[in-house]
């Protein structure tokens, strides 16, 4: 994918070419002339499936990472207005939900979930969200796919640029019972991780009980 | 020009003589707060509108203003009314009267009218669908434009406005088309009975994980139908957004017909059967 920004008289053009693709667009901006262009999340959640099922026993965790491809918003002028959000990469629609009637139209991730980091691209095109998942029930817990509600994570970077989001931390209290946490601030083994951009959707407190199924056995 | 005073003195006496016994004056001042009465409702059913459409749906708000009208004109009435001296209670009293004797005689007149409006009530308390929805209602496809007490009115694809009494919804079965956010596409193909079906799926498939219009969840389906008189019967189904349906039912189906003869794969025509006469 490539980006290109023209700056003329009073006028911004920005031009994407992926795959033959060249839409033009034009925005007027009669007084800014500095243009900021920030990493930032997807403006759904995503579906992504593991490479291979995990069966999680009671008791025990799992730390999975997801890795997600960022949105670039393009920022003019002072205080900052957001002229256009472009995709690195198309991710294909999906639905998540108990059945066809309930449920929120999500992203679909379906390679890019590993227990293995390194397994993960580690570029400023992806970003990183860290999963524990604790089993605290009874039942062995069997995992195919994790919803990542992406609209309440922001975007941190470390020292080496790499992109990174708040931890989730999902309990299995019982069956079909699943609370999720976000937990506030980037991850802790970051040295000093700077903000990048910020959620979408605010949490009033670090945790959100995500009143639809969260993930799908 | 200018008119002096006198003369507006002597305008008005000549005017009182030719209009004995009616006041100019008070009618001037009815009139006056009937308009601007109607002025006042019309102000409000826009605030109301304004408000009611951030809160409520669209054909809630639609009820809203309407009440609102209608109770502003009869209050622009009887207001200017009542201020002026006229005997409010009186008239509302004779019209009492007559709508007793009018009621009895339309009674059986306006059956039909007091059926919409009764099944209007239902359709209003039961919600199957809302402004803005697309309806299928005795085989016309359109979007729902109002729901009154009457009669719901559509607008179909090609523009054309269809009224259809209350009365006829409640007793029909209609389809509501975006009441769910997804919805599945079915494309009917018949291949012939020498093709590899395994193959045939692997296509289809193919064609389905390229559109992105197709939801990768829930996933696409092809399901073998029947053995046909000339043909296998399959039915491939795929799920999109409510709001791609169209786009997807069109390009999917040439998607399909160009990756089949891309790949060497003709569909069967419908052997045609002679007529003896």
């Amino acid at each position: 994918m490539v980006l290109c920004l023209d700056r003329f008289n009073h006028e911004w053009h920005i031009t994407t070419y992926r795959e033959g693709e060249q839409p033009l667009k034009t925005f007027a901006a009669q007084a800014s002339n500095e243009i900021m262009l920030k990493p930032t999340l997807p403006n759904r959640s995503l579906l992504s499936r593991l490479d291979r099922p995990f069966y999680v026993p009671s008791g025990e965790m799992l730390l999975l990472y997801i890795s997600t491809p960022v949105w670039i918003r393009i920022e003019a002028g002072n205080p900052p207005i957001v002229l256009d959000e472009v995709t690195t990469e198309t991710l294909p629609d999906t639905w998540f939900g108990k059945n066809t009637l309930e449920g929120e139209l999500c992203y679909a991730n379906n390679i890019l979930c590993s227990a293995r980091l390194e397994d993960l691209p580690r570029d400023i095109t992806h970003v990183i969200t860290p999963v524990t998942i604790e089993n605290r029930s009874k039942e062995i817990l069997l995992l195919q796919e994790l919803k990542i509600p992406l609209l309440y994570l922001s975007v941190y970077s470390d020292l080496q640029n790499h992109l990174w989001t708040e931890p989730l931390n999902l309990y299995q209290e019982a069956s079909n019972h699943v609370e999720v946490s976000v937990v506030k601030g980037p991850p802790q083994s970051l040295k000093v991780p700077q903000l990048i951009s910020t959620a979408r959707i605010g949490l009033k407190s670090g945790f959100k009980d995500l009143f639809s199924p969260f993930m799908w056995k | 020009m200018s008119i002096s005073i006198p003369d507006i003195t002597a305008l008005y006496k000549n005017s009182s003589e030719l209009f004995s016994g009616f006041d100019l004056l008070l009618a001037v001042r009815v009139v006056s707060y009937f308009v601007f009465g109607i002025a006042l409702t019309l102000y409000v059913c826009r605030l109301i509108g304004n408000i009611s459409e951030k809160h409520t749906s669209a054909h809630h708000s639609q009820l809203l203003r309407r009440l609102t009208f209608y109770t502003g004109v009869i209050l622009s009435i009887l207001f200017p009314l009542k201020a002026s001296g006229i005997d409010v209670t009186a008239l509302l009293g004779v019209a009492g009267v007559i709508a007793t004797i009018m009621t009895t005689a339309v009674a059986f007149a306006a059956q039909t009218s007091i059926s919409n409006f009764l099944s209007g009530i239902f359709l209003i308390a039961e919600k199957p669908f809302e402004v803005g929805d697309y309806v299928t209602i005795n085989g016309t496809l359109g979007e729902v434009l109002s729901i009154d007490l009457l009669s719901v009115k559509i607008r179909t694809k090609d523009n054309i406005l269809v009224r259809i009494p209350n009365e006829v919804l409640l007793k029909s079965q209609f389809n509501n088309t975006t009441r769910f956010p997804i919805r599945r596409c079915d494309v009917k193909l018949r291949v012939s009975f020498t093709e590899d079906l395994q193959r045939i799926k692997k296509i289809l498939m193919d064609v389905a994980r390229k559109n992105p219009l197709c939801l990768v969840t829930p996933p696409p389906e092809l399901n073998f139908v029947e053995f046909g008189d000339a043909a296998i019967l399959l039915q491939f189904s795929v799920w999109t957004k409510q709001t791609s349906f169209t786009s997807l039912q069109t390009n999917i189906q040439m998607e399909i017909q160009a990756a089949l003869y891309a790949h060497d794969i003709k569909l069967p025509v419908t052997p045609s059967v002679p007529v003896l006469s």
